[in-house]
């Protein structure tokens, strides 16, 4: 028998390195994997991508506001009004009343376009599109990494850090990637895909994954991006290149130097002069380690044999921020969705994250803007974040135009890329997942009304193809902030919980307590001038009407 | 002495060690008048640090490796550090190799990287000889124990006991022995927690709640402050040798250290980053383009860059002080174009170096690198800022969220009306005003130059679309908060010299190197140990012995022992 040091199946060397120039995605995927993908029928897995853009949007230009035929407009900002009450109530404000929230389907918005930001390139998702209105972060955040996902006691360290009494935990994405509803058997990607236009992502992952569901700012830590799409590419798919090197049987390798790692690893954890906060330092690293020991000594299935990634796509740096130029960004977004199609279509990864952080604003054809979202030193009408702030006219029309950028260049684009993978059952590999695009912010830093849409079904458990507004009209508004209104509408955790539950999860893997829901839900740092009368005893629950 | 240098030493808390609570990070500077905590007391002699336990920064794991494998082997390696998430670190005013995150990507690349140079390794001969100190026969010869008796306590920077030997050999052996053996043994060597993370727990108790660290651990100490890597064959060996143990010999290795080349590269990185002297290029704005039309841009940011970090280490070299880097009229400029910005000739890199023009430029503060912006405009609200956080190493906190949609806008280019003017009027009321005043009269003083950091006495007036709006007076008087004195100063000369004389350059300095070489911020106990060397900067001490003077402090060689 030989030994295999290395366990060549899962790590080799050389990744495609010849095929830089080979247009990537289309000749890559669909027809051999229709195959596979129809052996697997019904049990196709679910995915959940998740996509984070930053400083908030110009909401006006994301929700509806062209009524069709048949909708009227609420006087105070002229969207459109919903005509049917949802069967099941939001909840009970303070007063006893119950309040509900509006439904529409998003085909009688097909004549007239949903949006400015959702044009005729989204057509054909209407039915696999929720589009939610009335999403309300509780603490008061202001800029922040994780809300998006869950992580709703963090602001960023420019507006504070740890906000004082929040809870600070996990994102939902880390807690679906250990479920065992998503993963029965460990992935031969990585568990969350982590990709963007920076390191920086928004999601938090524990310091100890042993504990998942510990709380507190030392108990997570930021996940970090693939920023090229090459490198993110060659992480993915390095266990699927076949072994060029056969030689004799495998033993299942490296299980012996592994053990002896771990070995060495626990052995100095117990040394008497490190400290205990050291000893914790060494904790995720075994956890770590052990989950790759796993996956080089487990009996996983193989590779999928269709699954041609030969040719990957050309190593593009996003860094730099401002010296990139608009080609070179444009490239860079479409690899990157082609990444995250492909990791999924070939089930290398069932849970991915994508921070988009710089985006792109044209007029008439005229590019005016590339934007960038948070570096403070940029000057002008460049800075994403400083629109974010002007929130004049122009800048209003400015972050639209950069939406719509986005939403064609990177959303519109994946979506037609994943409803190309034909899973069985009639489905898409877009039917499921669960696209999930948001934001930190929503109108000039608050975090009320989060701009939030959904794509997929999740193989059927969302009821898609609706416009869903949670807002209750009925309640005073507390102030107004340029063209949002700060009232009441459904807390946002109620979301994250929906997705939870639609990926299979048990209120048991994801909730602290028995009735916690997700994440902080409590009004923290909000005074009596902010909205704050929402029903707390259904914060566990899905959103109203939103699923199956 | 002026009256600032004489405040700062009566606020300067000499030689000290500290009580107190000493396990919380520091917020401002000096030991004894923080904020956030008890007032802490500092006597005795400096105080040992605390020694957390660390993985190892990105570049420095990859300058470690290539230590030991050479440079032809790192090749096998490159893509994977290419995919090693860099270190970084959201807030700004601190280093990047301050970050500690881990991650499964990062684990499975560690692993990736062990086995490529395990296999590279146990497949070359050469390579072999070299990371095992054997002959290419060696190993075919079964001579594994020998081979794993060097590469462990080198790789894993300590001495290793004969059965740790005797285990790697027997699982070798197990496994085949020959290159699969070798292969065993490096990849088990370069996973353990020694190689990844820096231990400091091999030394003697000294019973007070010091630990001395071992020999080998002062060398990798030593190695890592000042090459940012561990350390090499001779070091190692010479601490395992025992060489390290007296003072004498101590002290001679700490000059053989800091002479090497690579604490040069290693100040270089610091002194680079702490300046965020980052490779950039200026647009071809159409402010510029009317400012300096015919300035040929490109590479000249990197001109910049060269010549401060030029000013940093040629000061180094020739024995100077921090407070000669805050005021040094020498020009380092070597391209034409940034000599004709200071007004003087180029530098030929080799025979003494031009003076600046006196009055219109002198120290650190003046030079261009720290002044030009991306489109040629001057903004004082960032330059002060960005001094006051980074020279001063005072907190300057970010602006309010709920702030007027147009607080943030820069104030348009008007007639008639200076840069100084236009931003002053934007922060008269409050909150503004009093936040601001903390750091942007440092901003006003700075205006002397513009956004290519050229000189001026008049403003020239220049839209973003390049519109030429016509000349105002510049004023760059201020009056700046020195520690909680108030100091009039003319411009940026006068400026830079009340920061040097004051010695809150020098602690500043002292506050970034404890960061940098310690990859953490400073509890407040260990504030008394940043005062102690910033006492000894402001003594005069020159950078290069100041260096020294740290290295050959007890503090070096001691850490706290746990409390838990």
């Amino acid at each position: 028998m030989r030994y295999d040091p290395l366990g060549r199946r899962l790590f080799l060397t050389g990744l495609g390195g010849a095929a830089v120039a080979i247009p990537f995605l289309p000749s890559l995927l669909p027809r051999e994997l229709q195959a596979k993908a129809e052996a697997q029928g019904a049990t196709a897995p679910r995915r959940f991508l998740a996509i984070k853009t930053y400083n908030g949007a110009p909401i006006l230009h994301w929700m509806p506001s062209r009524a069709p035929t048949g909708y009227g407009t609420h006087d105070v900002d002229g969207s459109v009004r919903l005509n049917t009450q949802l069967s099941v109530a939001t909840g009970r404000h303070a007063n006893g009343e119950a309040y509900f929230g509006h439904e529409a389907p998003l085909s009688d918005f097909a004549a007239t376009g949903v949006s400015n930001v959702f044009g005729d390139e989204f057509t054909p998702f209407l039915d696999r599109m929720t589009l939610f209105r009335g999403l309300d972060f509780m603490p008061n955040l202001n800029h922040n990494h994780g809300g998006f996902l869950g992580n709703l006691g963090f602001r960023t360290f420019g507006v504070g850090g740890p906000l004082p009494g929040a809870q600070i935990n996990v994102t939902i994405d880390q807690v679906m990637a250990r479920s065992a509803a998503v993963y029965p058997t460990a992935p031969l990607g990585p568990r969350v895909l982590h990709v963007g236009s920076r390191t920086d992502t928004c999601s938090f992952e524990p310091r100890d994954p042993s504990n998942l569901l510990a709380t507190g700012e030392g108990a997570v830590q930021r996940a970090t991006a693939f920023t090229n799409p090459r490198t993110a590419f060659d992480a993915v798919f390095r266990a699927f290149v076949p072994d060029d090197d056969p030689g004799g049987p495998e033993v299942p390798l490296s299980a012996r130097l592994m053990d002896r790692v771990l070995d060495d690893y626990r052995r100095a954890q117990r040394n008497p002069r490190l400290s205990r906060d050291d000893r914790q330092t060494l904790e995720p690293h075994v956890g770590y380690l052990a989950d790759l020991a796993r996956r080089l000594g487990g009996s996983d299935a193989p590779a999928p044999s269709s699954c041609d990634v030969s040719s990957p796509p050309a190593s593009t740096d996003s860094g730099g921020e401002f010296d990139v130029g608009v080609s070179t960004i444009e490239t860079f977004m479409r690899d990157m969705v082609d990444v995250l199609v492909l990791a999924f279509a070939c089930d290398a990864t069932r849970v991915a994250t994508f921070d988009v952080q710089k985006m792109i604003a044209r007029d008439a054809g005229d590019i005016f803007g590339i934007g960038d979202s948070e570096n403070p030193f940029s000057a002008g009408r460049s800075n994403w974040h400083l629109q974010a702030h002007n929130w004049d006219a122009n800048a209003i029309r400015w972050l639209s135009l950069g939406y719509e950028w986005i939403a064609e260049v990177v959303v519109a684009r994946l979506l037609r890329r994943m409803d190309e993978v034909m899973e069985g059952s009639g489905r898409t590999l877009l039917d499921n997942s669960l696209v999930l695009w948001g934001n930190e912010l929503s109108f000039n830093h608050l975090n009320y009304n989060m701009p939030t849409v959904l794509f997929g079904t999740g193989g059927g458990v969302v009821r898609a193809g609706r416009y869903l507004d949670y807002v209750d009209h009925d309640r005073p508004i507390r102030f107004r902030q340029h063209d949002g209104n700060v009232v009441e509408g459904v807390q946002y955790n109620r979301l994250l919980v929906s997705l939870l539950q639609a990926m299979g999860l048990r209120a048991d893997e994801y909730e602290t307590s028995p009735g916690a829901g997700f994440g902080e839900a409590r009004a923290v740092d909000k005074g009596d001038g902010f909205a704050r009368d929402y029903d707390a005893s259904n914060v566990d629950q899905a959103l109203p009407d939103l699923l199956v | 002495m002026s009256i600032r240098r004489t405040l700062f030493a009566a606020l300067w808390i000499p030689l000290v060690s500290c009580t107190g609570d000493i396990g919380t990070p520091a917020r401002g500077i000096g030991g004894g008048g923080q904020p956030g905590g008890p007032a802490l007391t500092c006597d005795g002699g400096p105080v040992a640090t605390n020694a957390p336990l660390q993985r190892l920064a990105v570049d420095d794991f990859e300058r470690t490796l290539r230590g030991l494998f050479g440079d032809a082997a790192m090749g096998a390696v490159a893509s994977a550090f290419e995919r090693l998430p860099a270190d970084s670190t959201d807030e700004e005013g601190f280093f990047a190799r301050q970050d500690q995150r881990l991650s499964q990507g990062r684990v499975d690349l560690h692993y990736e990287i062990a086995d490529a140079l395990a296999r590279a390794t146990a497949g070359d001969g050469a390579l072999r000889a070299r990371v095992g100190d054997a002959s290419p026969g060696a190993v075919a010869a079964g001579c594994l124990g020998s081979f794993a008796e060097r590469v462990q306590p080198r790789a894993q920077r300590r001495r290793v006991s004969a059965d740790e030997v005797r285990d790697a050999v027997a699982l070798a052996e197990e496994l085949g022995g020959g290159e699969d053996g070798i292969h065993a043994i490096v990849f088990t060597t370069l996973m353990s927690p020694e190689v990844l993370y820096r231990f400091e727990v091999g030394g003697e108790d000294l019973g007070d709640g010091r630990l001395a660290l071992a020999p080998e651990e002062v060398a990798t100490r030593l190695a890592f402050t000042f090459w940012g890597e561990g350390p090499d064959a001779a070091l190692l060996d010479a601490a395992l040798a025992g060489d390290l143990d007296d003072e004498r010999g101590y002290a001679a290795m700490v000059d053989v250290v800091l002479d090497d080349p690579r604490t040069e590269a290693q100040l270089e990185r610091f002194f680079a980053e702490w300046m965020h002297l980052e490779d950039r290029e200026l647009e071809a704005s159409p402010r510029l383009m009317t400012l300096a039309p015919d300035l040929e841009t490109g590479g000249l940011l990197d001109a910049m860059r060269d010549e401060t970090l030029a000013l940093f280490m040629e000061t180094f070299h020739q024995g100077g002080t921090w407070s000669d880097v805050l005021t040094s009229r020498a020009s380092y400029a070597t391209d034409p174009r940034l000599a004709a910005i200071y007004g003087v000739a180029p530098w030929d890199g080799e025979s003494e170096a031009p003076e600046l023009p006196a009055g219109e430029r002198s120290g650190l503060l003046t030079r261009a690198a720290l002044l030009a912006s991306s489109d040629g405009s001057t903004n004082p609200f960032r330059r002060g800022a960005f001094l006051r956080r980074l020279l001063f190493c005072d907190d300057v906190p970010a602006p309010p969220g709920d702030l007027p949609g147009d607080a943030l806008t820069p104030p348009p280019v008007a007639a008639d009306a200076s840069t100084r003017e236009q931003f002053a009027a934007k922060v008269v009321s409050e909150p503004c005003a009093s936040c601001h005043a903390s750091f942007t009269p440092l901003g006003w003083a700075m205006e002397a130059y513009d956004g290519l950091g050229r000189f001026r006495t008049q403003e020239r007036l220049v839209t973003d679309v390049g519109e030429d709006l016509g000349t105002v007076p510049v004023d760059a008087t201020a009056t700046v908060d020195f520690a909680g004195a108030d100091v009039p100063v003319s411009g940026p000369v006068e400026l830079s010299e009340e920061l040097a004389a004051s010695g809150l350059g020098d602690a500043c300095l002292s506050r970034q190197m404890f960061r940098f070489t310690f990859r953490r911020e400073e509890t407040r106990g260990e504030a008394c140990l940043v005062d102690h060397f910033a006492g000894d900067l402001f003594a005069g001490r020159s950078l290069r012995d100041w260096l020294a003077e740290i290295a050959l402090s007890p503090t070096f060689r001691e850490r706290l022992l746990p409390v838990d």
